[in-house]
C-alpha cells in the first residue's frame, strides 16, 4: 500500500462503475439504432388509464409542507452534537449528562412553541 | 494515504465554485446552496486538517458548522417564502424597491 | 486527545449571566404563547426586568474583578468582555423600551418580537466573551440568526422582506467567508484559541485566513467595502430592530476585533494598520460623502453610522492600549448619540409615520423637546463640544497622534466638516423651516425614558468624562503591554472636563 493514490482494493468497485456506466449506454444505443421510428401523435399522451392532462404541474406547495419541512431540519440536524456525547457518554458522566439534558430542555422549549402555535397540524 | 493538498485542493475549488455562485446566480434558492457549498469546502479543509494535525478541533468545528448551516437554511427559507409570497419572485434582481 | 469535563461552581459562576438570560428568555417565550391573553407591553417590561437583573450581575462581575476562562479558553470573562457585555445589556433595554409603541403596531408574533430581542442580545454577550475562532463562529452566527428574523418583521412590509432577504444573504455569505477563513489558520497553526495562533510567522494560508475572517467582521461592522447592505437593511427594517442594529453587533464584533488584532496577530502589526487605516479612510469619506445626497433619515443615520464605525476604525489602527481605551468609549458615546437619535425617528416614525426628512420640518413648533433632543444627539454625533461624541473623537485622535498615523488624522478632520454639513441640514429643517401640519406631537412615557437615558449619556460623557475614562483604561489593562508610548502612561487627563 506504500505510495498508491488508488488503494488495490477499490478496483473492483471501480470495474464495477465502469460495466454498470457501460451497460446502460450500450442498451440505450442498441435500442435506438434497432427500433423502427414511427412517431405519431397519440404516443405523446398519458399511458393507458392515465388521465390528459389538465394544468402545468408546478403548481405552489401549501405553505403548511415548508413549515413541517423547516421544523424537520431544524431539529434533525440538533443530532449531530448527540453522536459525539453518546461515543464518549461513560467518560462524560452524571455532568455530561445533565448538559445534554439542559440542551435538550431548550430545543423542547422550541418544540413546545411550535407546537401550541399549531405548525404541526396539517389543516 | 490520499496527500493533504489533494483535500485542500478540492476545498479550494468548492470554496470558489460557492463564491462564484454567490456573485453571478440570481437566484434567491441557488445562492443558499452556493453558500451551503462554501461552507461544505470549510468543512472539508478542517477535517482533513484535524486528521493530518492529529487534533480532535477541527472535528469539532464542523460539527458546529454543519449545524449552523442546517439553522441558515431554514431561516433563509423562512425569508424566502415570505418575500415569495409579496412578490412572487425569487430573483434577485427584481429585488428593487430599495435602491442600493 | 481526550477531554474531560469538569465543571465547578466557580466555573458556573462565570457563566451566570448568561444562564439568567438563557432561562429568562425561555420564561418571556413561554409566557407568549401559554397565556395568549396576556398584554404583551407587559412581556416587554418583564424582559426589561430579566436585563436589568443581568446588568445588576455584570456590575457585580466588574466591581468585584471577577474573571477567568472556561471550556479549554473558548470563553473568556475578563474586564473586556464585562464592559461589553455591560454595553450589550444596556443598548438591548433602551432598544426593548424603544420599541413598545412600534411593537403595538404589529398585527401579528408581538411577543416574539421581545423574545428575538433577548436572543440577539444574548449571542452578543457570548460575542464579547468569545476567545478562540470556534466560538467567534458560532456566536457570531447566534446572533445575526434573531436580527435576519427581526429585520424581515413586518410580513405585510415589502420593503422589510426585501431588507431582511438582503441582509440575509449577504450575512451568510460573511459566514461562509468567516468558515473558510477559520478552517485555514487551523489547518496553519493547529490551534483556535487567540492567544494559541500568534504565530511568529506569516504563511500564506495564516494572511488569507486572517483576511477572510477580517472579512466577514467587516461585513458585521459594516466598513467599506462591506458596507453595501448597510442602507438597505437599516431602511426597510423597523425602526427599533435598526437601531439595535447599528449599535449592538457593531460593540459586540469590536470585542473580536480587538482581541483578534491585539492577541493574535500582534506581531504583525505593521501589515495589518496599513489595512485598517484603509479601512477606516475609506468608511469615513465615503459614509460621509453618501449621507450628504440622503433625503430618508433612516438612511441618512445608516450612512452616518457607516462613518462613525470609520471613526471606531481609527482606534483599532492605532493598535495601543490607548487606542483600544478609545474605542471603548468611543462606542459608548455612539450607543447615547445613535440610540437618542433613533428613538427620535422611532417616536416621530410612530407619530406621523413618515421618515423622510423633509417631514421633519419645523419639529421645534410641533415638539421642542424632540427638535432639541435631535439637536444634542446630532451635534454629538458630528463631534461638537460639549458633548460626548467630541471627547470621542478626541480621544480616538490621541491614540492615532501617538503612533503618528498623521494621514487618517487629517482625513478624519475633513470628514468631522463634512458631516457637520448634513447633521446640520437637518437641524435647520427641524429649527427654521415651517411645518406643514403644526399639529403638537406628545410621546409616550416608555419612549420618554428612552431619550432622556440618551440626552443624560451625552451630556454626562461630555461634560465629565473622568469616570467613563477610568473604566475603560481598566478594561483594558491587559493591552498594557502592547507596544506603543500610551503603554507607559495607562491614564489619561484629558484638557477639559477632567
Amino acid at each position: 500500500m506504500s505510495n498508491e493514490a488508488v488503494p488495490l482494493n477499490y478496483v473492483p468497485i471501480l470495474v464495477f462503475l465502469v460495466v454498470a456506466v457501460g451497460f446502460g449506454l450500450v442498451t440505450l444505443l442498441a435500442g435506438r439504432v434497432l427500433r423502427p421510428s414511427r412517431p405519431y401523435k397519440a404516443k405523446l399522451k398519458a399511458y393507458e388509464s392515465g388521465s390528459p392532462l389538465f394544468s402545468d404541474a408546478r403548481l405552489q406547495f401549501p405553505i403548511r409542507y415548508y413549515i413541517i419541512a423547516m421544523l424537520f431540519v431544524i431539529f434533525d440536524v440538533e443530532i449531530v452534537f448527540m453522536f459525539p456525547w453518546a461515543v464518549e457518554f461513560r467518560k462524560l458522566g452524571l455532568l455530561g449528562l445533565l448538559e445534554m439534558g439542559f440542551f435538550i430542555g431548550i430545543l423542547l422549549v422550541g418544540f413546545w412553541y411550535a407546537w401550541k402555535k399549531g405548525a404541526l397540524e396539517w389543516d | 494515504m490520499v496527500p493533504l493538498s489533494a483535500y485542500v485542493a478540492v476545498s479550494a475549488v468548492l470554496f470558489t465554485t460557492g463564491v462564484i455562485g454567490v456573485l453571478i446566480r440570481r437566484n434567491f434558492i441557488i445562492v443558499l446552496m452556493a453558500v451551503e457549498i462554501m461552507l461544505n469546502a470549510a468543512n472539508l479543509n478542517l477535517v482533513a486538517f484535524s486528521h493530518y494535525l492529529d487534533s480532535m478541533a477541527g472535528q469539532i468545528v464542523a460539527l458546529f458548522v454543519i449545524a449552523i448551516a442546517g439553522g441558515e437554511a431554514a431561516v433563509g427559507l423562512a425569508i424566502i417564502i415570505v418575500v415569495f409570497r409579496g412578490k412572487i419572485s425569487t430573483n434577485v434582481d427584481e429585488m428593487n424597491l430599495l435602491k442600493w | 486527545m481526550t477531554f474531560t469535563l469538569t465543571l465547578s461552581g466557580a466555573d458556573l459562576l462565570l457563566l451566570l449571566p448568561e444562564m439568567l438570560l438563557t432561562v429568562w428568555l425561555c420564561v418571556v417565550l413561554t409566557m407568549d404563547f401559554a397565556m395568549p391573553r396576556l398584554p404583551k407591553d407587559r412581556l416587554a417590561y418583564l424582559s426589561v426586568a430579566g436585563l436589568a437583573g443581568v446588568l445588576a450581575n455584570l456590575v457585580w462581575f466588574d466591581l468585584a474583578g471577577i474573571g477567568g476562562t472556561l471550556f479549554a479558553h473558548m470563553f473568556v470573562v475578563d474586564r473586556l468582555a464585562v464592559f461589553f457585555k455591560i454595553f450589550i445589556v444596556g443598548t438591548t433595554i433602551l432598544v426593548i423600551l424603544a420599541s413598545v409603541d412600534y411593537v403595538r403596531r404589529f398585527r401579528f408574533f408581538k411577543g416574539e418580537y421581545y423574545f428575538l430581542v433577548l436572543m440577539s442580545a444574548l449571542g452578543m454577550m457570548f460575542m464579547a466573551s468569545a476567545n478562540d475562532l470556534l466560538s467567534v463562529f458560532i456566536t457570531l452566527e447566534f446572533s445575526t440568526f434573531g436580527f435576519y428574523v427581526l429585520v424581515a418583521y413586518l410580513r405585510d412590509d415589502v420593503a422589510s422582506n426585501e431588507a431582511g432577504l438582503k441582509f440575509f444573504i449577504l450575512g451568510v455569505f460573511a459566514a461562509g467567508l468567516l468558515a473558510y477563513g477559520i478552517s485555514l489558520v487551523y489547518g496553519e497553526t493547529g490551534k483556535l484559541v487567540f492567544s494559541d495562533i500568534a504565530s511568529p510567522s506569516a504563511t500564506p494560508g495564516l494572511v488569507i485566513g486572517f483576511l477572510l475572517i477580517f472579512a466577514a467582521l467587516g461585513f458585521k461592522i459594516g466598513a467599506v467595502p462591506f458596507h453595501s447592505w448597510i442602507p438597505d437593511t437599516y431602511h426597510g427594517a423597523p425602526t427599533p430592530v435598526t437601531a439595535f442594529l447599528s449599535i449592538a453587533p457593531k460593540g459586540a464584533a469590536f470585542a473580536i476585533l480587538i482581541r483578534m488584532f491585539f492577541v493574535s496577530l500582534a506581531a504583525f502589526k505593521p501589515a495589518w494598520v496599513l489595512l485598517l487605516v484603509g479601512a477606516s479612510i475609506l468608511s469615513m469619506t465615503y459614509g460621509n460623502i453618501v449621507a450628504i445626497a440622503q433625503r430618508n433619515i433612516k438612511r441618512l443615520l445608516a450612512y452616518s453610522g457607516i462613518a462613525q464605525i470609520g471613526n471606531i476604525l481609527i482606534g483599532l489602527a492605532a493598535g495601543t492600549k490607548m487606542g483600544g481605551d478609545a474605542i471603548l468609549f468611543y462606542l459608548l458615546t455612539y450607543l447615547f448619540a445613535n440610540l437618542g437619535a433613533f428613538a427620535i425617528v422611532i417616536a416621530v416614525g410612530n407619530l406621523i409615520r413618515s421618515d423622510e426628512i423633509e417631514d421633519y420640518n419645523g419639529l421645534n413648533r410641533r415638539s421642542p423637546f424632540l427638535a432639541f433632543a435631535m439637536l444634542v444627539f446630532l451635534l454629538s454625533l458630528a463631534g461638537v463640544p460639549p458633548l460626548a461624541g467630541f471627547i470621542g473623537k478626541l480621544y480616538i485622535f490621541l491614540a492615532a497622534i501617538d503612533e503618528g498615523l498623521y494621514t487618517l488624522i487629517a482625513v478624519g478632520l475633513i470628514n468631522i466638516v463634512i458631516s457637520m454639513y448634513y447633521y446640520l441640514v437637518v437641524v435647520k429643517k427641524m429649527y427654521i423651516n415651517e411645518p406643514t401640519d403644526p399639529s403638537p406631537l406628545t410621546i409616550s412615557p416608555p419612549m420618554k425614558v428612552v431619550v432622556y437615558a440618551g440626552l443624560a449619556g451625552t451630556l454626562f460623557l461630555g461634560i465629565y468624562p473622568q469616570p467613563a475614562i477610568n473604566w475603560v483604561v481598566a478594561a483594558t489593562l491587559m493591552f498594557s503591554n502592547l507596544a506603543g508610548p500610551a503603554a507607559a502612561a495607562p491614564t489619561l487627563v484629558l484638557p477639559i472636563g477632567g
